[in-house]
């Protein structure tokens, strides 16, 4: 049977880094031999039920959110700290030279779930809004955000905000009927889910990586013989490279939201560094292992 | 023969006045967390980030509990209702061929709850739930996902008593529904 | 192997079974059939993300706040009012029960919520009334449909963020092809008042304008907090269902009054029939991750684009589609699969956006209300008792009006676009 990769976003090369990942990931099998399907987002599941399916060996490859791998171990939640990474190449470092990723797979893989590469989604996250504009800290004051979780929660009111739970799927009603007023992701966003109806106003505050992750069920990955495990160990560095490459191409984005009607606002650098010192306590409240705020620093070299 | 059906629907008709207890607590809890929500919201000006998921999970709670519940009294929908009056040796084939339409539904559920690959209840769907936490309140999600095994054993119940007392000698007059 | 499976459910079928167990027993066979038996791990947690969905919440809660406003007195003070509106004209409490959709479409987003909830008012009210309750059931049924099409709507937010169209023009293009449904029904029923001789109201019983008016207002207050609430921006639906449930709690107290047991049996015949509803979504689950697995739809889709339809042979087959799948598909698995399929063939045969996603909301929901296996139907079915088959025979006729309604929709796009274009939201 071909290997299942399930996907998190639609099937767009130009908008999203993580089917930039999966469809290069699929290619390079399929050009070496190894059967690969793509299915839609959701078509197999949501992001519990994929984890749920990688776990147990059912789906191969999933493109899921990082917090979902978070539930079985909370180290990857580092990758999310609002402004503890410099930029992404220091987080690509840390990943790697560093030895977080395999930190996180210590966690995962009893689990039966290996997080096979941090995947960019789109650039790093601003602040999109419906009605107000956001070019100081100060105008998050009487802003009600939509939160993905509780550390986006911890985030605002950090921020001196409010946060409001909202699954993904209720966002544009929440957006629309102002039981929100915005929402933290990356500037694509709201191009990506057609949002541009509502969201009006985008501030490029670069506060985190848009961290998602390919992961690959352990059951089958440890099932492979050696050489199909080397063509997917490839596939996946093959599929790394070229969603990196993606990302440095994204320069037009914020031209594409002007073009939308989306007013691009860019942050002042003491605006910035307000931000980055109001969010300095979340990092003692991110719920991770014992150990891994630290192992996060000393990867850095903080 | 007679005295196990008896017994088979004492017990059904028991788990079928539990269920149907906390089906309606659930539904109270649902409703009371919705409820909360809206008020937080005004009163607090922000409404806690649990409600929501509360609000969920009593609903699957209740709502499960509530399918045992319509199972036993027989008001889920059916096409052929005519088809559960009948008496006699007919009555008794289709009883078998509903109680297998159900037990093919609720056995291989109820057995991917417990076992997980290579038949390991260490890797089966409450095993692997006990070890994720729900998104915003301190609580496993095995506390809320258990609510499926248990509804489906109770349904189990109620399709064992149901074929107990359909094949037991009907000694002083008509089995009771 | 695989041809066992439809012997088996249609033995299962014929034994009296209940239909979630049917469709489930027949999920599982499938599986075995299809060499997927591995896969039958999922059964677990597919009941358990069918069930825990944020926006299903707002349908045990409207199940509950009919149950109340049943036993409160609620509900006979509206249908008094609206007796004393249209009960004159021929058939008037079946123009009641569309002119109720109507309003109710403004409150909803799903047609499972508005049909669960208005079986349990209006139902009722129209057997006492002498209307047979296949008749009743049927009407309940068919205008629910109403309540995706006009907004909110559910499918249309779906929609809306699958193919990045505005949610705000397409909820607002849904506002006429809504009100056009309703006037359709409207007219069906006045034939079937003439053709069948419904009950008017003597003027002798029908209740006095104001007076009624006036007793009605504590429960028109209600879905005016509700609608109001929403479109504010006060509360999310579900939030405006449980506000629903206290607001029928208050009325009620002008009105009869609820006692301990009139609040507790209201809760356990609303945790009885969502369990109902519950199994029906959970069977039909498995079956969906099976379609998925086997890419079923994409087979489907591929096959259309091979046939070379052209444009108007590829509308009318994506709307056979369409309606097939509302039919047999939960409605998020049918949109999730076959709108990134369809829709981008749809737009390359030059669609637009907005009056797609109007007509796919259409077909998926007459799919809800058609035989042989309408999701509405069964709702219906299970909370007013009226047997299914007498209720499936009775409701094709109004299926047939809502087709119609719906290939004048898909002939004028501009009903659909005309208002939000209008609005300045869609060019
Ligand atoms: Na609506
Ligand atoms: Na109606």
């Amino acid at each position: 049977a071909p290997i299942k990769i399930a996907l998190d976003t639609p099937a767009d090369l130009q908008q999203s880094g993580t089917y930039v990942w999966a469809h290069t990931f699929a290619e390079y099998l399929k050009q070496h031999g190894m059967e690969a399907e793509e299915y839609e987002r959701n078509a197999l599941g949501e992001e519990a039920e994929r984890l749920d399916q990688v776990s147990q060996g059912l789906l191969e490859v999933s493109m899921s959110d990082a917090k979902s791998a978070g539930t079985l171990d909370g180290t990857i939640m580092g990758t999310m700290m609002p402004y503890f990474f410099a930029d992404i190449p220091e987080l690509d470092k840390a990943l790697g030279e560093g030895g977080m990723l395999a930190r996180i797979n210590e966690g995962t893989i009893p689990k039966g779930v290996r997080v096979m590469d941090a995947v960019y989604l789109g650039l790093p996250s601003g602040i999109h809004t419906t009605s107000k504009p956001v070019a100081t800290l100060a105008d998050m004051a009487d802003l009600r955000m939509r939160a993905l979780d509780e550390v986006q929660i911890q985030t605002f009111e950090a921020w001196g905000s409010k946060g409001t739970i909202v699954s993904w799927s209720e966002v544009p009603n929440a957006l629309q009927t102002g039981v929100a007023d915005g929402y933290i992701n990356p500037p694509s966003i709201p191009l990506v889910f057609g949002h541009t109806g509502f969201i009006r106003h985008f501030t490029d505050a670069k506060m985190s990586a848009s961290v998602r992750v390919a992961l690959v069920s352990e059951d089958w990955y440890q099932g492979l013989s050696d050489e199909e495990r080397k063509t997917v160990d490839e596939a996946a560095a093959e599929a790394h490279k070229a969603n990196r490459a993606w990302l440095n191409s994204q320069t037009t984005i914020l031209d594409d939201l002007k073009a939308a009607g989306i007013e691009v606002i860019e942050l002042s650098e003491e605006e910035r560094a307000k931000f980055r010192e109001a969010s300095q306590p979340l990092y003692k409240q991110v719920v991770m292992p014992e150990g891994a705020l630290e192992a996060w620093s000393k990867a850095i070299g903080k | 023969m007679r005295a196990i059906a008896n017994l088979m629907d004492a017990l059904s008709a028991l788990l079928n006045r539990v269920a149907l207890a906390v089906a309606v607590a659930a539904v109270a809890v649902m409703l009371g967390a919705a409820g909360w929500q809206v008020i937080a919201r005004y009163l607090l000006s922000q409404p806690p980030a649990w409600t929501e998921e509360l609000a969920r999970f009593s609903m699957v709670w209740g709502g499960l509990m509530g399918a045992s519940c319509a199972f036993r009294t027989k008001v889920d929908p059916t096409l052929f209702p005519e088809a559960l009056v009948m008496t006699g040796n007919r009555g008794r084939l289709l009883l078998v061929v509903r109680s297998l339409g159900v037990l093919a539904f609720v056995l291989p559920t109820l057995w991917f709850c417990v076992f997980g690959p290579g038949a390991n209840p260490a890797r089966g769907y409450i095993a692997r739930l006990a070890g994720r936490q729900a998104e915003t309140m301190d609580l496993p999600m095995m506390v809320f996902g258990i609510a499926i095994p248990i509804a489906f054993a109770v349904i189990l119940v109620h399709v064992l008593a149901e074929l107990a007392r359909g094949f037991a000698p009907a000694a002083g007059g008509e089995s009771r529904r | 192997m695989i041809w066992l499976v439809p012997l088996a459910a249609a033995a299962f079928l014929g034994s009296g079974l209940a239909l979630a167990y049917v469709i489930g027993g027949a999920a599982v066979l499938t599986f075995v059939a299809s060499d997927n038996t591995r896969y039958l791990a999922v059964l677990p947690q597919k009941v358990f993300s069918q069930i825990s969905v944020f926006s299903l919440l707002a349908m045990p809660l409207f199940i509950l706040a009919g149950e109340l406003m049943n036993r409160g007195g609620v509900t006979k003070s509206l249908i008094d009012l609206s007796m004393s509106l249209v009960g004159r004209l021929r058939g008037g409490l079946g123009h009641v029960n569309i002119m109720t959709s109507v309003f109710f479409a403004g409150i909803s987003g799903s047609a499972i919520a508005d049909a669960a909830a208005l079986s349990n008012t209006l139902v009722p009210a129209m057997k006492e009334r002498g209307y047979t309750d296949a008749y009743a059931g049927a009407i309940t049924a068919a205008s629910s449909i109403i309540g995706p099409i006009v907004p909110p709507s559910i499918i249309l937010i779906f929609y809306g963020s699958l193919m990045q169209t505005s949610v705000a023009a397409l909820f607002v293009a849904g506002i006429l092809p809504g009100l056009l449904l309703a006037l359709a029904l409207f007219g069906m029923n006045a034939w079937y008042a003439w053709k069948e001789d419904h009950p008017r109201v003597e003027k002798a019983d029908a209740p006095r304008i104001l007076p009624s008016i006036g007793a009605a207002l504590p429960a028109l207050s209600l879905p005016l907090i509700i609608v109001g609430g929403i479109i504010f921006g006060w509360m999310t639906p579900t939030e405006a269902a449980a506000v629903a449930v206290f607001a029928a709690c208050l009325a009620a107290f002008f009105y009869t009054g609820l006692s301990w047991s009139d609040i507790s049996e209201s809760l356990s015949r609303t945790a009885v029939l969502t369990g109902s509803i519950f199994m029906i979504l959970c069977a039909v689950a498995a079956f969906g991750h099976l379609a998925a697995l086997e890419r079923i739809p994409q087979a489907v889709a591929a096959i259309v684009e091979r046939m070379g339809l052209g444009p108007i042979g590829f509308m009318v087959a994506m709307n056979v589609i369409f309606i097939l799948a509302g039919m047999v598909l939960d409605i998020t698995v049918a949109l999730a699969l076959l709108v990134p399929l369809l829709a981008p063939v749809a737009l390359a045969n030059g669609a637009d956006p907005v009056h797609l996603g109007i007509v796919i909301c259409f077909n998926l929901s007459i799919g809800l209300v058609s035989p042989p296996l309408g999701g509405c139907l069964l709702i219906v079915s299970s909370v007013t008792g009226v047997r299914y088959w007498d209720l499936a025979r009775k409701v094709i006729p109004f299926v047939i009006a809502e087709i119609a309604v719906l290939a004048v929709l898909v002939a004028f796009p501009e009903i659909s676009i005309w208002l939000p274009r209008a609005m300045g939201l869609w060019h």
